[in-house]
């Protein structure tokens, strides 16, 4: 038996060996074609990238926003900066509450908010928020809230991204990395926006369905708040306007809306602006230019009058 | 709690460490044995655990009784007892809304009205294979060809034995029981073969049949929508999704069996390798079918009676084989397309043909590529019917399968991963071929590869699974049977 043993831990050694030089050799030449277990997105959709790089050199916020993409792309941070306000946007594709606690314990301290605007998407409370996971775990160092939120998460997609993402930040390998603030249509703007060029949505139709909320997304909602109380930080919670098509697909927004206004105070700016389906947005789920102008217009002072 | 899940890594974990803990004490180890069988059972409804522990008192009971009389009659009476009980239980949980159903189509079809009275009860997992499992051990003891088995503690371990508890393989009493009555020793080059056949069968299931069943799901679910060509690959694919499935909890099945000093009987032997059905039939489920062979068909006379006699009986052994796996008439028919391309074979003397493995002196002759490839498009075919949610679905199956308008446009651009899913099968195919010699697809690198090699493999086994496995609760086709 002993015998046995040895060789086991021995073989789970070069395993381990083994793996890594494998994850290390596909991850860094992984075809198109092969999807897999493995998302390592460094530079990818967003500016996460550049937009962890700017979080970094940023303190004494007034406002901070996080969210999902409704948040770095609809929350924009110029006309708040131009109101004299210290304002960064730190949402991330498909950013979850679990992700948004993550992000939150790592960076109150040093940014030490004001105000938390937290875009509150429906449907990102029905994720086990691993798409989100990936994008922070490779855009950003690697510590021990991420293995927190790992654990949270538990999906063999992140374990592998997280575990790839250490492999490279160890070896170096991303050191010179820089990403272009311009990437197609799209431009990183300091302080965390991303500007899409303006484009125009065509209203798709959508099958009925409700939102089945994940328990771990409520309990990271408290934890933000409590979190947020813990560094005196006020919190807003808002939700971005959806194209009416896709947001009436959903059965049981009433039921949502109630869900979220039991936390704090709670916006949903869905019917209270004059928005078109298809002028301003450029797809179902996000504002365009015309629409983000909008929505700022309307949140700005929201926010001056929490903050005052 | 399923072979391919955390929890039961743990367990196993647990299971193992405290099994050899307790050293040279072979009756403490069967009530661990027992004791683990029961949790890893109740993990999923411990309420039908009842139904396993009737089961096993019932036998034990009747096993007993068998082995004290010596009455003809009465002796009959006591088998009755334990097939009327088991049986009973099987039917009533398994076939009792079929029956209602069936009948009830039946008399609406002749103008009547009925409210159909089923239960709508969940199947017990595993109700099939562990009702089989202690059948034969009753129909031996009453055969006199097993001894009773004295101990209830080892008797309760063998009935529900973990590892093969809920999808086999079907242990006959005479292989495994007297396991439990002796003392094990760990062998460490069992234990490793164990852990190889583990990992090769934990790559079938999560790598093969999981990724396998996405195609398969979509095209037997709306077949109209796709062309002739992607339907007879949704046939392949199911094939390979069953095969991986079943084969695969069946090598982790023998695999974890090894761990603990138990040999169980292999369940496949690389059905897809057969050049005709018979063959292929003593390479698929060969715990199922032997169990049929020794217990229905030999009964009935076998091959040894007239041809009309050996016409019923195939018949018999192939539609109560479909019917065994699932309450619906797909399955019967499953049955009867296999007993017609079964029939010619035997009828002719040609069923024990290829008793081997294809290429066993090198490289198989080109009659033989033929031959397996038509095999396999036999048996793909029949597959449909097995898959099918119902006969009609079946027909709107074939019906598109034969439709020749743009029969050939593939198109795989809206399922998930087409590419790793293809290259995965080609390395499972390569290595399943060059390892059919073996009792598993791993058991050959043992002989032929240094350990180096042999390591490498691991490693990039457990990397494809590490990468192309499907991650959630995907559970076991078997399951349902």
């Amino acid at each position: 038996m002993g015998g046995f043993l040895k060789r086991l831990a021995g073989f789970a050694l070069v395993a381990l060996l083994g793996y890594s030089v494998l994850l290390l050799v596909y991850g860094a030449n992984q075809p198109h074609a092969l999807r897999s277990n493995l998302k390592y997105k460094l530079g990818s959709y967003g500016f996460m990238h550049s937009r962890m790089q700017e979080v970094k050199t940023r303190h004494d916020l007034d406002v901070l926003f996080v969210g999902s993409s409704h948040a770095y792309r609809g929350f924009d941070t110029r006309p708040y900066t131009a109101a004299g306000l210290n304002v960064f946007n730190m949402g991330s594709s498909s950013q979850s509450p679990i992700q948004t606690r993550m992000l939150l314990q790592r960076y109150m301290d040093q940014l030490s908010p004001r105000l938390v605007v937290l875009e509150v998407a429906p449907e990102m409370m029905t994720f086990g928020g691993q798409e989100s996971a990936v994008g922070v775990i490779s855009n950003d160092k690697l510590d021990r809230h991420v293995w927190q939120m790992a654990s949270d998460v538990d999906h063999l997609m992140v374990w592998n991204t997280l575990w790839y993402t250490g492999i490279r930040q160890g070896l170096g390998l991303d050191d010179d990395f820089a990403e272009p603030l311009t990437r197609g249509n799209e431009t990183y703007i300091p302080g965390g926006y991303t500007e899409k060029a303006l484009l125009f949505n065509s209203p798709k139709s959508y099958p009925t369905k409700a939102y089945t909320i994940e328990p771990l997304q409520k309990q990271a909602l408290q934890d933000i708040l409590d979190l947020c109380a813990q560094h005196g930080a006020g919190v807003l919670f808002v939700q971005t306007p959806l194209a009416s098509g896709f947001r009436d697909s959903f059965t049981n927004n009433a039921e949502m809306d109630s869900l979220f206004a039991t936390y704090t105070t709670y916006i949903n700016y869905n019917g209270r602006l004059a928005l078109s389906d298809s002028l301003d947005f450029y797809d179902d789920r996000h504002l365009n230019q015309n629409g983000v102008a909008k929505l700022n217009a309307a949140l700005l002072p929201v926010v001056q009058e929490v903050l005052n | 709690m399923l072979f391919n899940s955390i929890d039961f890594a743990v367990f196993l974990v647990v299971v193992f460490a405290l099994y050899w803990a307790i050293p040279r004490r072979w009756k403490w180890q069967n009530l661990l044995v027992l004791a683990a069988s029961y949790v890893f059972y109740g993990w999923w409804d411990w309420r039908f655990l009842s139904l396993i522990v009737v089961s096993t008192g019932i036998d034990f009971a009747v096993a007993s009784a068998l082995g004290r009389v010596e009455d003809p009659r009465r002796r009959k009476g006591l088998l009755a007892v334990s097939l009327t009980a088991n049986l009973g239980l099987l039917g009533f949980f398994k076939y009792y809304d079929f029956f209602v159903e069936s009948f009830t189509e039946a008399f609406t079809w002749f103008g009547a009205e009925i409210e159909p009275a089923t239960l709508g009860w969940v199947l017990p997992v595993g109700i099939s294979f562990y009702t089989f499992q202690t059948l034969s051990y009753t129909i031996d003891v009453y055969r006199r060809t097993l001894a009773p088995e004295k101990n209830l503690v080892a008797f309760g371990a063998y009935v529900s034995f973990f590892p093969q508890l809920v999808a086999g393989p079907i242990e006959r009493a005479s292989n495994l029981l007297p396991q439990f009555g002796r003392q094990r020793t760990f062998d460490a080059q069992a234990a490793a073969d164990g852990l190889r056949q583990m990992l090769w069968g934990l790559f079938k299931k999560v790598v093969i049949a999981d990724n396998c069943a996405r195609f398969a799901d979509a095209m037997f679910g709306w077949p109209h929508e796709y062309s002739g060509a992607m339907l007879a690959l949704g046939a392949v694919f199911f094939a390979l999704q069953i095969y991986g499935d079943f084969s695969g909890y069946s090598d982790m099945a023998i695999g974890t069996a090894k761990l603990f000093g138990f040999e169980l009987k292999q369940n496949f032997a690389f059905p897809y390798f057969s050049r005709d059905i018979a063959e292929f039939w003593r390479r698929w489920h060969i715990s199922l079918s032997t169990w049929f062979r020794d217990y229905v068909y030999i009964p009935l006379g076998g091959s040894r009676v007239s041809k009309a006699k050996v016409v019923r009986n195939t018949f018999i052994i192939f539609l109560v084989s479909g019917f065994w796996h699932g309450a619906n008439w797909t399955f019967v028919i499953w049955g009867l397309v296999h007993a017609l391309c079964f029939l010619p074979l035997l009828l002719g003397g040609r069923n024990r043909k290829y008793l081997g493995v294809i290429g066993q002196d090198g490289f198989p002759r080109w009659h033989e590529w033929l031959r397996m490839l038509g095999t396999f498009v036999v048996v793909c075919l029949a597959w449909v019917f097995f898959r099918a949610s119902s006969l009609g679905k079946a027909g709107e199956y074939f019906d598109g399968l034969t439709t020749f308008k743009e029969w050939g446009h593939i198109d795989f651009s809206s399922f998930p991963n087409p590419t790793a899913t293809a290259l995965m099968i080609v390395f499972m195919v390569l290595v399943e071929w060059f390892g059919r010699r073996g009792q598993h697809g791993l058991q050959v690198w043992k002989q032929k590869l240094p350990t180096a090699a042999r390591w490498g493999g691991y490693v990039l086994i457990l990397f494809f699974i590490s990468m192309f496995m499907r991650v959630g609760d995907i559970t076991f086709i078997y399951f349902q049977f």
